[in-house]
This record gives C-alpha cells, sequence and structure tokens, in this order.
C-alpha cells in the first residue's frame, strides 16, 4: 500500500471517528455535517492532487490537513484530554494552507513570506503549549469555554500567564494572517499571465481563508481583552458567522481542483499544436510562438542544443545561456539518447499539469525529430546523388582512359607490326622468295588489317572520341549514320555541353537508335535535339512497332540511371503502332 | 609540286615513334624528302614556321590535347594556304573530321586513316595528290558516308559501277586515278560521272576539288 492510499484511508477512518464521537457527545447534527464535509473536502483535494503530482508537497499537505482538521474538531467536545488536545492544536490546517498558497505552484519562498511563515508557526507552537500547560478550563476561563472538562496535562496551571501569552500571540498570529491576504492579493496582481488564469482560484481561497483565519484570531482576542466579540451578531448569525469562517477553509480545496480543472482544459492546445507542427515547419520561431500560444505562456522560451557547438542556441541559432531553473520558471527539458536535444523554459505553473507538459513536450520531440530526420534524410540523399554522378564520371573517365590507353597502345603496336610485315614482305619478294610464301604474308597482313579495324571499333565503342573532340553534334551524326535505319536527324545546339550531359545525351541517342534497329521494325527514325528552358532536350523516335521496345531492358535502366545522375529524366512513350520515342531531358549544371 | 621537280619536302609530326619513322621511311622510299619530325602540335607549328615543308602529315591525335593535331593542321592551312599542303593521318573513321578540314577548302588537303600505312602505296599516292594541290580523303570514309546516304532515293537510282565512281570522286581521285583504280577507260569514267551528276541533280564540276566537295556535300546532306 502506497503512502497516499494509507494517508487518505487514516483520514476517512478519521472522520468517521470524530463525527461518531460528535454524535454521541449530542452535538447538533447539522453542525457535525458540515465539519465531516469540510474536512472530507481537505480529504478528496489531497488525494486528487498527490495522485497528480506525487513529486510535490501539494497532496500531502492537504491530506494533512484533514487529520489536524478533525483533530481540532474536538475542541468543543467534552471529553477530558481530548478537547484539550483539540483546543490547544487547533487551526494549524490554517497554517499549512497558507504555506501551500504561499509557495502554490513549486515557488521558493522568498524571504519575507518565509519570515512570516515562521513567525506565524512559532506563535502558534507557543500559544499551543500555553494552552496546553498553561490552561485549565474550569478553574479560569478566559475565553468562554466554562463548559469545558479540565486539562490533565496543565502542569503549571497559571490564568495571568495563559493569558498573556494568548493576548500576545493572538495579536502577533492576526497580524501575520493579514499579512498573508497582503501577500496574496500582491501576488494575483504580479502574476504572469497563465500563472494567473491557474492562481486565481487559489489566491482568491487562500486569501478568503487567511482573512477568515485572522477574523477568527481577532475575535477570540476581543473577547480575552473586552469579552465581546469583534462584531455583535444576534444569536442565529453567530452559527451562520462560525460556519461562514470555516466554510472559507473549505475554499483551498476547492480552489485547487478548480485550478487542476484549468490545466485540464488546457490540453486541447496540445493536439493543435501537433497539428499545427505537422502542417507549418517552414518558420522555426514557430515553434515557440506556437508553445506560447498553446499553453497560454508568453514568457516560454524555447533553446537547441547545438551538439556540434557544444553550446545552447535560441531559434535563430545564436546562442544563448543553458536554460535554468528560476524562481517560478521551470525547464522541460527533452532528450534524445541521453543528450539534450532542446529546452523549453516556461512558468514553474505549468509543472501544476504534468499531464500538459509531457504531451506537449512529445509533441515538440516529435516536430524536432522530424525536422532533424528529415534534414539526415536530404543530406544523405544528397550525398548520395553526389557520389552517384561522380562514380558516373569516374567511370567515363576510366573509359576514356581505356580508349585513349588503346589509341596510343595497341593500336600504334598494330600499326608497327603492319608495316614491319610490308617490309618483310617486299625484302621476301626482292631476293625471290616462293610465291606460296608470299600469299602468306599477304593473307597475315589482311588478317591484320581486320584485326586493325576491329580495335578502331573496340575502341570506338568504349568511347567515341569524336564526342570529346568534337561534340556531340558529330558524335551524333556518326551515330545516325551507322544506323540501319534511316535518321532524320534534328539539331540545334548552340556549342558545346558539359561533358557529362553530352556523355548521357550520347548514349541515349546510341541506345535509342540501337533499339531502333534491333526491335522496331521501324522504316526510318528521327533524332532532335535541342535546348529547352536550360536543359538538353534529347529525343529518339520511330514508325516502328511500338510495343516491342523493352522498356525495362537493362540498357534503358542503365541510362536511366545515368541521365537520374545528372537530375535529368528519361521517359521512354510507346505508342503501339505509332512508334516508339525515347525522351531525355537533362539540365545543364 | 614544287619548283624545279625536287622531291617535295615533307614534316612528319606524330606522337609514335613507330608511326613517325614508318611514315617517313614510307614517304622517303615513294620520292619526298623529309625535313623534320615533330613528336606534338606545337613542335610541328615551330618547325613549319622555321622551314615551311611542301607537306605536313599530321597525327590527329597529338600532344598537348586530344585534338591538337587537327587544330594545329587547320592553323597551318590558315597560316601557309597553298604553301604548305596538309595530310591529316587518324585513326577515326568519322567522316566529321574529313568534313572539317575540307570546309576550309578542298585544295591540297588529305585525310588518310592510319591503317594506310601498311599500305604504302595507297599512302604515297595520297600524298602525291594532296602535295599536287588535290584531295585525298580515306576510302573508308567515304564508305562510311556512302552507307549512310544510301536511304537516298537518287543514290539508289546508281549502278553499283556509278557507285564505286562516285566512291572514288569523293576520295579526291581524278578521272584518270579512277580509271585506273577501276580498271575502266578514262573516257567510260567521264561518262560515268556525267550520269552520276545527272542522276543526282548535280552541277557538273570539271575541277576534281569542287567535284570532290559537291559529291561529299552530296553525301553527307543526304545523311
Amino acid at each position: 500500500m502506497s503512502a497516499r492510499a494509507v494517508s487518505g484511508f487514516a483520514g476517512l477512518v478519521f472522520a468517521i471517528v470524530t463525527t461518531m464521537v460528535g454524535i454521541r457527545q449530542g452535538a447538533p447534527l447539522r453542525f457535525l455535517l458540515l465539519d465531516a464535509i469540510l474536512g472530507l473536502s481537505f480529504l478528496v483535494a489531497g488525494m486528487l492532487a498527490w495522485r497528480r503530482r506525487p513529486d510535490v508537497r501539494t497532496g500531502p499537505a492537504l491530506t494533512l490537513c484533514v487529520g489536524l482538521w478533525f483533530l481540532g474538531s474536538y475542541g468543543p467536545a467534552g471529553i477530558e484530554g481530548l478537547s484539550s488536545l483539540g483546543f490547544s492544536f487547533e487551526q494549524y490546517y490554517d497554517l499549512v494552507l497558507a504555506y501551500l498558497v504561499l509557495t502554490f505552484p513549486q515557488r521558493r519562498l522568498e524571504r519575507l513570506p518565509r519570515l512570516l511563515l515562521f513567525v506565524l508557526a512559532a506563535n502558534m507552537v507557543l500559544r499551543s503549549f500555553a494552552r496546553l500547560l498553561l490552561y485549565d478550563p474550569p478553574t479560569f476561563d478566559p475565553i468562554g469555554c466554562s463548559a469545558c472538562p479540565s486539562n490533565p496535562f496543565a502542569v503549571w496551571p497559571n490564568a495571568a500567564l495563559s493569558q498573556s501569552v494568548e493576548v500576545v500571540t493572538g495579536t502577533v498570529i492576526v497580524a501575520a494572517y493579514m499579512s498573508i491576504v497582503g501577500l496574496v492579493i500582491l501576488r494575483w496582481r504580479n502574476a504572469p499571465s497563465p500563472s494567473r488564469r491557474i492562481l486565481r482560484p487559489v489566491l482568491l481561497a487562500g486569501g478568503v481563508a487567511a482573512f477568515a483565519a485572522a477574523y477568527q484570531n481577532a475575535n477570540l482576542l476581543t473577547e480575552i481583552v473586552f469579552q465581546r466579540s469583534l462584531v455583535a451578531f444576534e444569536e442565529l448569525w453567530i452559527e451562520i458567522e462560525a460556519w461562514l469562517l470555516f466554510g472559507a477553509r473549505a475554499f483551498i480545496p476547492l480552489g485547487f481542483l478548480v485550478g487542476v480543472f484549468l490545466l485540464r482544459a488546457a490540453h486541447g492546445p496540445a493536439a493543435r499544436l501537433a497539428v499545427e507542427f505537422g502542417t507549418d515547419r517552414d518558420r522555426p520561431e514557430h515553434i515557440e510562438s506556437a508553445l506560447r500560444q498553446a499553453l497560454a505562456d508568453p514568457s516560454i522560451e524555447v533553446r537547441h542544443w547545438d551538439a556540434e557547438h557544444d553550446r545552447w542556441t535560441d531559434e535563430q541559432g545564436d546562442p544563448v545561456s543553458p536554460p535554468q531553473e528560476a524562481d517560478g520558471r521551470s525547464v522541460l527539458l527533452l532528450e534524445r539518447h541521453g543528450s539534450p536535444v532542446a529546452a523549453v523554459v516556461h512558468d514553474a505553473v505549468l509543472l501544476e499539469d504534468p499531464g500538459l507538459l509531457a504531451s506537449v513536450g512529445a509533441v515538440l520531440r516529435l516536430s524536432i525529430d522530424n525536422d532533424r530526420l528529415s534534414a539526415q534524410v536530404q543530406r544523405q540523399l544528397e550525398e548520395v546523388h553526389a557520389s552517384r554522378a561522380r562514380i558516373l564520371a569516374a567511370a567515363d573517365e576510366e573509359r576514356r582512359g581505356i580508349e585513349r590507353d588503346l589509341h596510343d597502345g595497341a593500336q600504334h603496336r598494330l600499326l608497327g607490326i603492319s608495316m614491319s610485315l610490308q617490309d618483310v614482305r617486299s625484302q621476301a619478294a626482292s631476293i625471290g622468295a616462293p610465291e606460296v610464301l608470299l600469299d602468306r604474308l599477304e593473307l597475315v597482313a589482311v588478317e591484320l588489317r581486320e584485326a586493325m579495324r576491329e580495335m578502331r571499333e573496340l575502341a570506338r565503342g568504349i568511347h567515341p572520341a569524336v564526342l570529346t573532340n568534337e561534340g556531340l553534334e558529330p558524335a551524333v551524326r556518326t551515330l545516325a549514320r551507322r544506323c540501319t535505319v534511316p535518321v532524320e536527324l534534328g539539331i540545334d545546339l548552340n556549342g558545346r555541353l558539359p561533358a557529362p550531359v553530352e556523355t548521357a545525351a550520347y548514349y541515349v541517342v546510341a541506345e535509342g537508335l540501337t533499339n531502333v534497329a534491333r526491335h522496331s521494325h521501324a522504316t526510318r527514325s528521327r533524332v532532335q535535339l535541342g535546348l529547352e528552358n536550360g536543359s538538353l532536350v534529347v529525343e529518339v523516335s520511330d514508325d516502328g512497332s511500338g510495343g516491342a521496345s523493352p522498356v525495362n531492358g537493362s540498357g534503358l535502366r542503365g541510362l536511366s540511371d545515368r541521365v537520374a545522375a545528372l537530375d535529368g529524366v528519361l521517359t521512354v512513350t510507346s505508342r503501339g503502332s505509332g512508334g516508339t520515342c525515347l525522351r531525355a531531358e537533362i539540365p545543364r549544371p | 609540286m614544287p619548283a624545279g621537280g625536287d622531291s617535295p619536302t615533307v614534316i612528319v609530326a606524330d606522337d609514335s615513334a613507330v608511326v613517325r619513322e614508318g611514315v617517313a621511311r614510307i614517304l622517303s622510299s615513294g620520292g619526298f624528302e623529309i625535313t623534320g619530325q615533330a613528336r606534338s602540335a606545337d613542335e610541328l607549328l615551330e618547325m613549319v614556321a622555321q622551314d615551311p615543308p611542301d607537306l605536313a602529315v599530321v597525327d590527329i591525335r597529338m600532344p598537348p590535347s586530344a585534338n591538337a593535331g587537327l587544330l594545329a593542321a587547320e592553323r597551318i592551312r590558315e597560316l601557309y594556304g597553298s604553301e604548305v599542303r596538309v595530310l591529316v593521318l587518324s585513326q577515326y573513321l568519322e567522316p566529321d573530321y574529313a568534313l572539317r578540314l575540307l570546309g576550309a577548302g578542298v585544295d591540297g588537303v588529305g585525310y588518310l586513316l592510319k591503317d594506310r600505312i601498311a599500305e604504302s602505296s595507297e599512302l604515297i599516292e595520297g600524298a602525291r595528290r594532296v602535295v599536287a594541290g588535290g584531295s585525298a580523303i580515306d576510302p573508308d570514309v567515304v564508305a562510311e558516308l556512302v552507307r549512310n546516304a544510301r536511304g537516298s532515293d537518287r543514290l539508289a537510282r546508281l549502278a553499283p559501277r556509278e557507285r564505286s565512281v562516285l566512291a572514288a570522286m569523293a576520295e579526291g581521285r581524278s578521272n584518270r586515278s579512277i580509271a585506273e583504280r577501276l580498271h575502266l577507260a578514262v573516257k567510260t569514267v567521264e561518262g560515268v560521272t556525267a550520269t552520276i551528276f545527272d542522276k543526282l541533280d548535280l552541277q557538273a564540276k570539271a575541277d576534281d576539288n569542287r567535284r570532290v566537295l559537291a559529291v561529299l556535300a552530296y553525301l553527307d546532306h543526304n545523311a
């Protein structure tokens, strides 16, 4: 069983016992009922507050008030001992309530309220012990309790001293409660707007209760000093006055409950916040203003952790001091894997609703994570994109290198051999070598020429030198010349284009014409090269059978990758009987 | 031909020693006088400037850049006109290179594949034509043009023999040279060329060089 449950149960038992004792004592039922209801209202509020905020003292303190409340109920009872204890320790709940009101929510007490509470507590304790040890109702009665039973704890009964202590402590206590009323009014006026909304019921109840406590104590004083009440009421009004004074204390649990309800009502904005973050995350300062609106706290500041520079920044990215808990300010720290992500510095009153803060925190974390992830994905995408372009450029460079090596190496070597062979043949002829040998040499020479031709085609296939040297137009002309299907050329280029663009366009035409020749049964085709809006547009179309074009062939896939690496788009339109159109749009970098 | 009937002078430029030496040897055997061998485009231009030869045989691809040889060839034609003839040797079958060279004037220019080095007579004959102010376009390059122009209806009307003569004309050969090559009488060749021009609807050109240009332009435009 938790401390909360035990305390709650104990409070309930205390209430029942006290009420039953009251019934046996023959106290008026209406009075007992009111007493029990007021005491139990503390219990309900205490339990609720305790469950919502197990980490703060509001719940336990309110529950403690239940005990103090019912302890005081024994004051007017006719049971020896209990009556003295009840009278001695009555109204301590006022002290606890004053403390709660002044510290709500989670404020550290400033020097003045702390001093005030200390003076109040000291005087109450002094008065309690004076009542317990010096005051004996049947022998002397300064406060009109002649019917009260005698005090078994009165070790040194002393009427004069008892009365003096009552007057002195009573005066101080009245002054202290009135000061608390003043402090409450000050807090009311100075509270920041989100606090004010939630503080208002608590401060109102606290002010009324403190005033009631002051009034009650002042009444006691005038009874002792002048033997009359502060205000002389008719008999009926005296009871109403008593009820009002006690009822004033009931404002406090009510005030806390209303405050809690108001915080609950603030949950809607958290959901709205989620929607807002989801739809509009363009402006970073938006987070701050959205939070301010959602939590009705214009003092909210959002700080971001800049892991790169190991510092906190504001929404604009400027470095700021680390978020700190200060008087009335609290920090909601958002973390990811143990390291900070962002922090929301807000009014401490918002702690009264941890659920709201948690949901707002979750929304904010999601939003920040989302931003971070999309930035990360974007970065990775750019990296992949750049690396793809680099890989392509490297592969092209490699092909150019191979072509160059073939040209300068193997092709020249074959030429050398060919020339040597010719020398050998003419020398052999000059020394009268047999015809058979000469024929064999001629045959080798023919084979060699064929090999050279093949080598030339191979080098050309690996990388067309004409593309690098002369540009796209001559290279495409060559492709068109070599196509087995007649090709109509429409080339409108203004000079050279960047090498990767020319190469990609070249391969588009090469692949397009290969497909036209191989698959389309076309009788003619058309190659069109032109510039449109800063992009090179390449089109290879034919009048062939269309559908036969291998749209998903590996050639086109590789081509599509090559074009995409340059941010271009490759499309194949197959119009059934209307032929096929291969179109690439490649932006100039 | 240079005055006085002396051997025509030649500077051979190629970054490959094998090719350079081979070409020099072949042209020497063909009656040319080798006055210099250059390994780069810059070296070639320097040598030509110092002692302009009758012919510069230029590798299309030389240091410092991939087409430095071609640029050097164009530069020589621009600077020296008919004083220095230019024969470009290339591994590239692409007719565009040849057309580009011819674009600046068809006289005294040649574009031969390096394969021709292995057939010394072709190289020598081409070099002689160029030195004489004619042109020499590699038969394989012409074939490439003809192959592509086959879609043309008019070209389809040509008889096989007429097509052979057309290709030979495109190579820059004279009627006599065509007759020798195709084993025809010169008169026959004259007749065939007239028919070709007629069928292709071209203006007959007496001048060999203008004829080459006309034929090549025809082939290229019908590509």
